[in-house]
């Protein structure tokens, strides 16, 4: 049973609809979200910089001068330290602050480094300057007998100049003693 | 975050690899003092190319995995503290 085929009605052209002013969406010229907008703009960028500066300075800061990173020997520094990473994580990504942490682990070995070699000094004139490695690797093949006999191969030494120094008397009983010698008591005997 | 989970089995697997090739580096080379690191290791202790790189390793280890990335910081923190104290 065929239905009756509705009758036909001419369709009226689409218009496209035009956005009534009031829909049309508008801009948010706030501080905020104009900070907000630079940041994920900028986020990538300043997450490729962050990383590469990482990267420099972790590889450097074995050759960094000891006066340097003397400034962070303190508890600020040391604050420092411990808060860059976490500002990292939080505000950049957590891969990032993991190598922040890595870097500020590595400066805290040398700080330690540093402390170590001034409780070793006491005989011995430490002639290593800062800006200077003083351990040197071991190209020759050729071992001392010691070595052949106690099995040890080095591959690096430490320092092959050994200076020492004399010991400084600095205790100051004697001259105290002998002035007091010379100073007239009181009752005018000495 | 993407990179928590394995995106498949090659993935996966390779994730379980790595870490446990990174967890038998730490227990008996990084922690064990009576371990001395290969001399290759020491010999490129010089080389700034070669601390980069090591460096480079705890990012990449770290967006690629994140139990990867704090096992490859471990491995690598320890070389470079102990390559500072002997050197």
């Amino acid at each position: 049973m065929s239905q009756p085929s509705s009758p036909k009605v001419a369709k009226a052209p689409k218009v496209p609809k035009v956005p009534e002013i009031s829909e049309a969406p508008l801009t948010d010229t706030s501080l905020e979200s104009w900070i907000y907008n630079i940041r994920s703009v900028l986020h990538f960028p300043s997450s490729i910089m962050l990383i590469l500066g990482l990267l420099i300075a972790g590889t450097f800061v074995e050759t960094v001068p000891r006066k340097i990173l003397v400034i962070l020997d303190n508890p600020i520094g040391l604050s420092v330290l411990f808060l860059f990473p976490l500002l990292i994580s939080l505000f950049i990504s957590w891969p990032a602050g993991l190598l922040a942490s890595s870097i500020s682990l590595i400066i805290l070995a040398k700080l330690k480094r540093f402390d170590d070699d001034d409780e070793d000094t006491e005989g011995f004139a430490d002639v290593s300057n800062d800006m200077v490695q003083t351990t040197k690797l071991i190209s020759d093949p050729h071992r001392w007998f010691v070595e052949k006999v106690l099995g040890e191969m080095p591959l690096a030494i430490s320092s092959d100049r050994i200076q020492t120094k004399r010991t400084e008397d600095n205790d100051n009983r004697t001259s105290s003693s002998s002035s007091m010698s010379n100073t007239i008591s009181s009752d005018g005997t000495k | 975050m993407p990179t928590l989970e394995p995106t498949g089995p090659v993935d996966m697997a390779l994730r379980f690899i790595t870490v446990l090739a990174l967890l038998g580096w730490n227990v008996f080379e990084s922690l064990s003092l009576r371990t001395p690191y290969p001399g290759t290791m020491v010999a490129l202790w010089e080389y700034p190319l070669w601390r980069f790189i090591l460096l480079l390793t705890i990012w990449l280890g770290a967006e690629w995995c994140p139990r990867v990335g704090v096992m490859t910081a471990i491995a690598v923190i320890f070389y470079i503290s102990n390559m500072i104290q002997i050197m």
